[in-house]
């Protein structure tokens, strides 16, 4: 009778652990699919901001880039860079005179432009997302490739100098403006004010980066107002 | 007797058809019947509909219902552009409209994408120069159409013979559809008002939007191209009837772009650049302002504006300055009964 009893305890205990791993193993199961159905797919951890622009003209004037930072000022070679890319259709990244840029694949831009309806992106054939980084080591040793570089230690003055020097007549001046690099600017503003040169600015992180871009949500001005 | 009746009946008809032209309200010259004397005295009593007193009626009333009341712009299209899909104001046919861009090799769209990075006219054109020679028509037509951009960038807007070829090659090519011929046509149209010569720009603009209702900059253009085409050269000879019809089709040009800026700010903005162009500064640009202010709901600038049409020496015919000023005291009138109407 003893026996009967320690074997029935027995029976319900493995019963009771085989319901208990089942109930695991069902609520591991759903929590992965549910999992796997709301989680979105990391495909960019690191997102830079946007420098877009409303075409306020149907001609815009083609711009010269300059980056001030801390430690001195680059200037942006989107000429070579265009160049660059050019010359090596397979590839999406390089660096030039430590501007590092990434080109977004033709794959990406669809994706954005199918599934993001907020972004508004309509993959033309000219339609372009570049990504910008600079370097701020390269930029405080001076050791960058570009020719339009800027001598770190060069007063305002000598800065708009050399910035206006080459400058085009159809070439306007953008100027971005690292956080960090906010004293350097100041003066920096006041010298182009005085010469009464065009420039426009914005604030970007030069290790964050910013994007360049060709699309339908540039000349969409709630969007383009945002940034 | 009998040989007097005839001409005292052709000197009755003379008097009747005369005292019709010379008494008839203005909105009236727009009906095309020949007007009798039987024909005036119906004129009194009911006069026939006039789309331009109805317009001015619309948008003093309902400036947003008035922007918006475009044929041009199809329901669909409009909901298109309130969903995103469709962006007007985008400067080629493919950023304008979703999916349309065929696809292409990925070396000749990584041409053109450093062509739109290029940082001058120089180093884009040179990009382009294997893209002219594409087996593709319509890659061959893009590169003629980018080289005509890059060549107004460089030269501030202005045209030059070298754009001109580059627009002509684009127009040669033989396209898939007509339509993606809009922004070629639009460069055209541009570069002939920029060279003042209106009638090749309406004409362009026409059938640039006629390829591409939901385009901005066309619709807008053609508005300076109409008026500057009215005031300094059709305007100059028209009759009433013609002259009330030409200021009709410059009317609904105003709505058609109303309809593509649905957002009331925006198009509040879009009416202050306008009425800076110099094409508006004749009398039927002075009342196209008075117009594009009421849709604007800004109707201090349109008494501004109405009051303007008839004041200083006038370039347009006879006929066509009274149609003009009839309708913009109409259209000062009715500013008044509403600004009594609302203190």
């Amino acid at each position: 009778m003893r026996d009967q009893t320690q074997s029935d305890a027995v029976l319900v205990d493995v019963i009771t652990n085989l319901l208990g791993v089942f109930i695991l193993v069902t609520m591991i199961s759903l929590l992965v699919t549910q999992a796997a159905r709301i989680t979105p797919v990391p495909d960019e951890p690191h997102e830079a901001a946007p420098f877009e622009e409303r075409p306020q003209k149907m001609f815009p004037s083609f711009s010269l880039y300059i980056w001030v930072g801390a430690d001195g000022i680059v200037t942006l070679p989107l000429a070579a860079i265009a160049q660059a890319l050019l010359d090596a259709p397979d590839t999406l990244k390089g660096e030039i005179g430590g501007v590092h840029y990434e080109l977004d694949d033709t794959q990406r831009l669809e994706r954005l432009g199918l599934t993001a309806q907020a972004d508004r992106l309509r993959v033309d054939w000219s339609a372009y997302r570049l990504t910008l980084t600079v370097d701020p080591a390269r930029v405080a040793a001076g050791t960058g490739a570009d020719p339009g570089r800027v001598p770190a230690d060069a007063s305002p003055d000598a800065v708009v100098e050399a910035v206006l020097r080459d400058l085009p007549a159809d070439t306007a001046l953008t100027v971005f403006v690292d956080p960090a690099g906010f004293e350097r600017f100041g003066p920096l503003h006041a010298a182009l004010s005085d010469r009464r040169v065009c420039f426009r600015w914005r604030v970007f992180s030069m290790t964050e980066g910013v994007t360049l871009s060709r699309a339908a949500r540039n000349f969409i001005r709630d969007t383009a107002r945002r940034c | 007797m009998l040989r007097g009746a005839p001409s005292l009946a052709a000197a009755l008809v003379l008097i009747g058809g005369l005292a019709g032209a010379v008494a008839a309200p203005a909105p009236a010259l727009a009906d095309p019947r020949p007007c009798l004397f039987a024909c005036w005295t119906r004129s009194r009593t009911e006069p026939p509909p006039d789309p331009i007193r109805q317009a001015l009626a619309a948008a003093i009333a309902q400036p947003d219902d008035a922007r918006a009341d475009s044929e041009a712009v199809s329901e669909q299209t409009r909901e298109a552009i309130h969903r995103g899909t469709v962006v007007p104001a985008a400067d080629t046919v493919f950023l304008r409209h979703r999916g349309i861009t065929p696809a292409l090799e990925a070396t000749a769209v990584r041409r053109f994408q450093a062509v739109a990075l290029a940082q001058s006219a120089t180093q884009g054109l040179e990009m382009l120069a294997p893209l002219r020679t594409h087996a593709d028509p319509l890659v061959r037509y893009r590169a003629h159409l980018e080289t005509a951009r890059l060549l107004f960038r460089t030269a501030g807007g202005r045209p030059t013979p070298a754009a001109d070829e580059a627009l002509a090659r684009a127009l040669r090519e033989p396209l898939p559809s007509p339509d993606l011929r809009a922004d070629a046509m639009f460069l055209t149209g541009y570069a002939a008002v920029r060279r003042r010569a209106p009638q090749r720009a309406v004409e362009a603009f026409r059938q640039a939007l006629q390829a591409d209702p939901a385009y901005q900059n066309a619709a807008r253009w053609a508005i300076a191209a109409q008026a500057m085409w009215l005031d300094q050269e059709i305007g100059r000879t028209l009759g009433a009837t013609r002259c009330q019809a030409a200021l009709e089709d410059l009317l609904a040009t105003v709505r058609h772009l109303g309809s593509l800026v649905q957002n009331a700010n925006h198009f509040r903005d879009m009416v202050r650049d306008l009425q800076t162009l110099p094409a508006l500064t004749g009398q039927a640009g002075q009342f196209v302002k008075g117009y594009l202010a009421l849709l604007a709901a800004d109707q201090g600038a349109a008494r501004a504006a109405f009051a303007q049409v008839g004041e200083g020496r006038s370039a347009l015919s006879v006929p066509c300055t009274r149609v003009l000023a009839a309708h913009a005291g109409m259209a000062t009138r009715a500013l008044a009964a509403e600004g009594e109407r609302r203190p």
